[in-house]
């Protein structure tokens, strides 16, 4: 199957991801233009960091008129997953996709460093087949990751397993101290209640090189991307 | 209007010395126009002439068998590096406007990074060089935050790595902040764009953002010591805005693998003039500008403020008029506007037109650099400042050595820089390969290859106050020590000089000083400079008196790692390695942090050095790492030998057991900033071949312990636990900057 990475203009997560999914892990790789009206070639559609909006000079398009966003919905409809990462996930709340809303961090400021996580259960492509006990080290880089949502929808995604990702320390403790955007519950990831929209602040796709003693984002990336593979149906 | 007119009246006259005026008649024969008056005031400023430095950069040597663009020969030097492709490296200051508004420091961003553009390079690594007033003063506290969140709005929004960088507090920048920026990208060789007109009938074609209206002359306020008085002389704001920014990027990059640019310039300092000027000059050519035909935010602008706007995320190009329709293409895919402003001529002339009237019409070499721009070589004297050096018997010995040591650790000159770099985004474009393994050097990968970009910054004040030739060497030194300790060897140099009043005879004499140490230690180590950015007027008020901020040169040094083996951390791997220390200590504290911190001795000598000494050292190293006898290599700097060590162990969170020599005081030994020392970690296996090595060389070499686990122990004396220093060192600019 063929997997897409969303391209806008000012972006910039769009190369890392087309590079790594490339180059890591082998996978046949386009990139989708925002203005594209359906990519119903895809089984998967990933949307990176960046920042999609130009605050300075009002009427500038702007992704709210994207043609390939509001395909989205229509493409998740028909079976195929969407995943973003870093400001992606912030993108995917906005569309209504995902629940919730991502804030300005509670530092008030952008953030880049390396994070511990660890998945929430093991219902989703992208936790299925990690361990709930084991901590992985991932890089974050952003000032909206600041997870927000009111206690009823919080309940839900606990009901429904749409929780991915907690930060915890090294030693898998959640604590408010490692809490690093201020998220509710130290939230990192979560999904849509089918499990087939997949969001996340930390960007495992920077934390794939063994050579730089920084590979723990490959396992979760493997993961992802074998059970997407297998359960796609064309 | 009228207001603006005389406005500029007060600019020209602050900006043009009658001197400098009577060379302007005497250059066009007659008088010259308003209109033209004000583009001489732009162009002849000391921002963009460089009249006052440039007879003295001239000397630098700038060739070398890598290099492929001279500095001052374009935007920005270049850099062979493997097959197919090169590195453009740029040095800019932005420090007067970032005095007057600290947003202004992402412009300064997307400033230098539209100049590698303009090279045909994809920006792909940024280095942050600061300077500010002492932090226990609120107002320096908010000055700091706002920098460094402007900065970091635009680059990691443009999505350019910060891979290093350097941020020292002297109440000397108090009121005037510094901030230099280096800059790198890559390019294919057969991509390079210069910036000179080519060919007679090339259309010249705005594009980017619309012309603003503000930083009229911008250059001239940046050529001025800024004082209560010179108030009415600060341009307005400008508006940096990373995202048209990354999209004007992205268009020029599209623009260029089509082959369609012929040549390019960012639209800076002194705007489409300068730009248009600069580009003909060095092509040979004129040109001709339509002002009319030049896109504007705001109607109420006159001619020569659209001519003269510093417009942010804006550039001029030449192409040849076959190619414009692809070029529209290509502009309207990212939806970026463009406009044909003007043409290419080849009688050598500006000529600026609005309808039918002739606005300007004169010699393009009149206003430019290495034209008709004035040249002086300024009066100056040697201050003959007593070099007073000190040896530890000189001051009384501390006692508590590990209180001292706690002190250094939070030093803010010292402690570690994570509250900053934290906030920049130091992996975009995944090409950082120190994210997570530090060198002394950032170090980038290449796509395509196995070579890799090592890059430093270096530059301490505190050596150059009195002595600036052998300080600023000591900054040469020791940024192209940190790349030989990253495993790499360095290429080029870039300097930023930063200082104060040129009419100020001893200033004058400190920057001269300063560039021969750049010039006698280049040619000596062959590293020829690459890039270079000269800001001079940095002035701060003290008591009602101007007071020029210390000479503050800052080098940058780029190097090039063969092979991805040879990359070497900072880092203590495991406990039971042996700790070496290549160099000697010795009782020598001048120039210490220690000396000020501790002692209160601030004006002395910079440390003891030896080029030829130092170069001994460095080739020693580079031979150590390239045959694997190291496991980690980390250059002694700031702090001393006890702060180089506590950085080797922090990564792996081991600890060290060391004895100190007898012949040196301890406090000498651990908190001393002798030049030219290197802390190694050696395995087990290789001690035997990394000893016979430094026999051989017979270089200054001692033993000085090993790893352990966590404690930290000097001559059988706990020093407590890694862990405690590494929460005091990593959060310690932290709470400074929290009051």
């Amino acid at each position: 199957m063929k997997f897409g990475v969303l391209k806008y203009p000012g972006g910039h997560g769009d190369a890392e991801l087309v590079h790594i999914l490339r180059q890591y892990f082998n996978k046949e790789v386009r990139e989708v233009w925002y203005l594209e009206e359906s990519y119903a070639d895809l089984g998967a559609l990933f949307i990176g960091g960046g920042f999609p909006c130009n605050h300075l000079e009002p009427g500038h398009q702007c992704l709210d008129e994207s043609p390939a966003l509001h395909y989205l919905e229509t493409f998740v409809s028909r079976g195929g997953y969407v995943i973003g990462f870093g400001n992606g996930f912030r993108l995917l709340c906005e569309t209504g996709l995902l629940q919730g809303e991502l804030k300005l961090n509670s530092t008030g400021r952008f953030i880049c460093k390396h994070v511990y996580i660890k998945a929430e259960n093991q219902l989703n492509a992208i936790t299925a087949d990690l361990d709930p006990d084991e901590v992985f080290r991932t890089p974050i880089a952003t000032a909206f990751g600041n997870f927000e949502a009111d206690e009823k929808v919080l309940v839900g995604m606990r009901q429904e397993g749409q929780i991915l990702f907690r930060y915890c320390d090294y030693e898998g403790r959640i604590t408010e101290s490692v809490n690093e955007t201020g998220s509710k519950d130290n939230i990192a990831g979560i999904s849509n209640p089918e499990h087939t929209v997949f969001g996340m602040i930390p960007q495992p796709e920077r934390a794939v090189s063994e050579f730089r003693r920084d590979a723990d984002g490959k396992r979760i990336l493997t993961t992802l991307l074998q059970r997407i593979e297998s359960s796609y149906n064309g | 209007m009228g207001n603006r007119n005389e406005i500029h009246q007060q600019q020209i006259s602050a900006f043009l010395t009658s001197d400098e005026r009577y060379s302007i008649d005497t250059l066009l024969g007659r008088k010259p126009n308003d209109f033209e008056l004000n583009m001489f005031a732009a162009m002849w400023s000391e921002h963009i002439s460089y009249k006052s430095s440039v007879r003295w950069i001239e000397d630098l040597p700038v060739k070398g068998p890598n290099i492929l663009v001279q500095a001052g020969d374009e935007n920005a030097g270049v850099i062979d590096i493997d097959g197919d492709l090169a590195c453009v490296i740029k040095m800019e200051s932005h420090n007067h406007p970032t005095a007057v508004n600290p947003g202004e420091a992402a412009v300064g961003v997307g400033n230098i990074h539209r100049d590698l553009v303009a090279m045909g390079a994809r920006p792909v690594a940024q280095l942050n060089i600061l300077r500010f007033g002492d932090l226990r003063d609120p107002k320096i506290r908010e000055s700091v935050k706002s920098v460094v969140r402007a900065l970091g709005s635009y680059s990691n929004s443009f999505g350019v790595p910060v891979v290093g960088g350097e941020i020292l507090f002297d109440d000397s920048y108090a009121y005037n902040p510094l901030l230099n920026l280096m800059a790198v990208g890559l390019v294919k060789k057969d991509r390079i764009i210069t910036a000179s007109f080519k060919k007679k009938g090339d259309q010249v074609v705005l594009i980017g953002r619309k012309t603003s209206g503000s930083g009229v002359h911008g250059a001239g306020f940046a050529s001025t010591p800024f004082s209560g008085n010179t108030k009415h002389l600060v341009p307005e704001t400008q508006l940096a805005d990373p995202h048209s920014g990354k999209i004007l990027c992205d268009s020029l990059m599209e623009m260029n693998e089509a082959g369609l640019i012929s040549a390019m310039q960012d639209v800076g300092a002194g705007g489409v003039l300068c730009a248009a000027s600069e580009m003909a000059f060095r092509g040979s050519r004129g040109v001709r500008i339509d002002v009319d035909s030049i896109p504007v935010m705001r109607e109420d602008l006159d001619p020569i403020d659209i001519l003269l706007s510093q417009s942010q995320e804006q550039m001029l190009i030449s192409i040849s008029p076959g190619n414009l329709a692809r070029l529209r293409e290509i502009a309207g895919k990212w939806e970026i506007m463009h406009a044909t402003i003007g043409e290419v001529t080849d009688d050598g002339k500006l000529v600026v037109v609005q309808d039918e009237d002739k606005l300007c019409d004169l010699p393009v070499a009149s206003l430019v650099r290495g034209g008709g721009a004035p040249v002086y070589i300024r009066d100056m004297k040697d201050p003959g400042r007593k070099v007073v050096k000190v040896s530890a018997d000189e001051v009384p010995f501390p006692g508590r050595l590990k209180e001292v040591a706690r002190t250094m650790i939070v030093h803010p000159n010292i402690a570690s820089r994570r509250d900053i770099y934290e906030q920049f985004d130091t992996m975009a474009g995944l090409s950082n390969m120190g994210a997570f393994f530090p060198s002394d050097a950032g170090v980038l990968s290449i796509p395509g290859s196995k070579k890799l970009i090592a890059l430093s910054v270096d530059g301490n004040s505190r050596y150059v106050r009195r002595e600036p030739r052998k300080g600023t060497m000591i900054a040469v030194a020791e940024a192209a020590r940190n790349i030989v300790c990253s495993g790499g060897k360095p290429v080029a140099l870039a300097n930023g000089l930063n200082f104060g009043d040129p009419g100020d005879l001893r200033v004058y004499h400190d920057f001269t000083e300063s560039v021969k140490g750049i010039r006698l230690i280049s040619e000596k180590m062959q590293v020829p400079v690459i890039a270079g950015n000269v800001s001079l007027n940095n002035v701060t008020r003290r008591d009602q008196t101007s007071v020029s901020v210390q000479p503050t040169p800052v080098i940058g040094m780029v190097g090039i790692i063969e092979n991805q083996e040879d990359m070497t951390s900072i880092s203590f791997r495991s406990k039971g390695d042996m700790i070496y220390m290549l160099g000697r200590s010795s009782n020598d504290l001048s120039g210490s942090e220690y000396l000020a911190a501790i002692h209160l001795v601030e004006e002395t000598a910079a440390p003891e050095f030896d080029l030829d000494y130092e170069m001994q050292l460095q080739q020693i190293m580079q031979t150590l790492i390239r045959d694997g006898l190291v496991r980690s290599a980390h250059d002694v700097s700031l702090g001393g030998l006890f702060v180089a060590l506590v950085e080797c162990c922090l990564p792996n969170n081991l600890g060290f057991d060391i004895t100190s020599p007898a012949e040196v005081r301890t406090d000498a030994f651990l908190f001393g900033e002798s030049q030219s020392r290197i802390v190694v970690s050696v395995s087990e296996n290789a001690e035997t071949a990394f000893l016979d090595f430094m026999i051989e060389q017979k270089f200054p070499l001692s033993a000085l312990g090993h790893v352990t686990k966590q404690e930290l122990r000097i001559d059988d004396s706990s020093f407590g636990f890694i862990t405690d220093y590494a929460r005091d060192f990593e959060n310690a600019l932290g709470k400074l900057m929290e009051g």
